[in-house]
């Protein structure tokens, strides 16, 4: 297998596992880091339910599971159909690299800056007192409850997205990688 | 192939440049029109520039679609000459467009809540009391009236031609 397709392959299939592991790991832990977050907004001398009117949530919806296995599933299939030169797996790769470079890159951005989009959330609020929430400190209450790896693999897969997609889309268009598919 | 490809992807272009051009020449009558039913509902006429609200061609209203034209052109130029890059980029963008143009679709399909989503949020109340169907429908007003068809049109086309276009690299 030519190096660019096996470079690519390798990107997916990392893509895929990221997608896997984080909504997982969300999934499980999500609860106890919202209501950590709420605990520490109350500490503050706030309703717990500002976070939610505010549209800062640390628990996933299932939907957004859902759609973050669906494209986990969309990437392990186009790595497969990469590795086995199976000629559709370039042009879909193709079609749908770069709608998950700008749709996934778009989400993922809002975690990997979760607290200036946070803070930013809070500045905007029509309520002053909300206006005077210690950002930093919600973050950090919420961040205990989650293991200590997610936000360098939550950071890794913001990296896969943008810059990886980009680079799938290239190797698969290199004279080498078109010996590989039929 | 190439030529099909080629064809409908200046057809794209053309569409993507022909809103900005109606909003070019248009856009200050429904501008006066909005601002004409704000009074009427006792609102100052300024809430539109500070919520930046506009209905001409200025600012991103003109460069956005004017850069999806441009990269439509650049594609047909490089799918008549028939370069490596072609078809991949040809997938890429046509892609991209596909989606682009779902969500314009989708927010002008919910204008009226998103604007009056953006006034309440403003947290002034003389904004939450606008209502922001008449002020879109005096907007309409000061356009021609064929400008719903030309709407329409361009989806048809900008949706109808991305796909025969990605069709024809796929197949390719």
């Amino acid at each position: 297998m030519p190096v660019p397709v096996a470079i690519a392959v390798t990107l997916q299939f990392l893509l895929a596992a990221a997608f896997l592991i984080i909504p997982i790991t969300v999934w499980i832990t999500g609860g106890a880091a919202q209501h950590a977050a709420e605990t520490e907004v109350v500490r503050q001398g706030h309703p717990a339910a500002v976070l939610v009117r505010h549209g800062i949530r640390f628990k996933e919806e299932r939907w957004e599971f859902a759609l973050a296995l669906g494209i986990a599933a969309v990437m392990a299939t186009l790595a497969w159909l990469n590795l086995t030169a199976h000629r559709s797996g370039r042009i879909l790769s193709w079609i749908i690299e770069p709608v998950v470079l700008l749709a996934a890159g778009t989400v993922t951005a809002g975690q990997v800056f979760a607290a200036r989009y946070t803070q930013a959330a809070f500045a905007r609020s029509d309520d002053p007192a909300v206006r005077d929430i210690d950002t930093h400190a919600v973050i950090a209450a919420a961040s205990t409850e989650f293991p200590s790896w997610l936000r360098p693999l939550v950071l890794t897969r913001f990296a896969l997205t943008t810059l990886g997609s980009l680079l799938v889309i290239i190797l698969l268009a290199t004279p080498e990688a078109g010996t590989h598919f039929p | 192939m190439n030529a099909l490809t080629t064809v409908m992807q200046l057809l794209v272009a053309v569409a993507f440049l022909s809103i900005p051009l109606v909003r070019h020449r248009y856009g200050a009558a429904a501008t006066a029109r909005a601002q004409a039913e704000l009074a009427r509902q006792g609102v100052r006429t300024t809430v539109l520039a500070e919520n930046g609200m506009r209905f001409d061609a200025g600012g991103h209203e003109t460069a956005a679609p004017a850069a999806v034209a441009a990269v439509m052109a650049a594609l047909a130029a490089l799918n008549l000459s028939g370069g490596d890059w072609a078809r991949p980029l040809t997938l890429v963008f046509q892609a991209l467009v596909l989606v682009v143009n779902c969500l314009i679709l989708y927010s002008q399909l919910t204008a009226a809540t998103s604007v009056q989503a953006a006034f309440r949020r403003n947290g002034d109340p003389m904004l939450a009391r606008i209502d922001v169907p008449a002020l879109l429908k005096a907007a309409e007003g000061g356009f021609p009236s064929w400008t719903w068809t030309l709407q329409n049109v361009r989806h048809a086309v900008v949706f109808g031609a991305s796909i025969l276009a990605l069709a024809a690299a796929a197949l390719a």
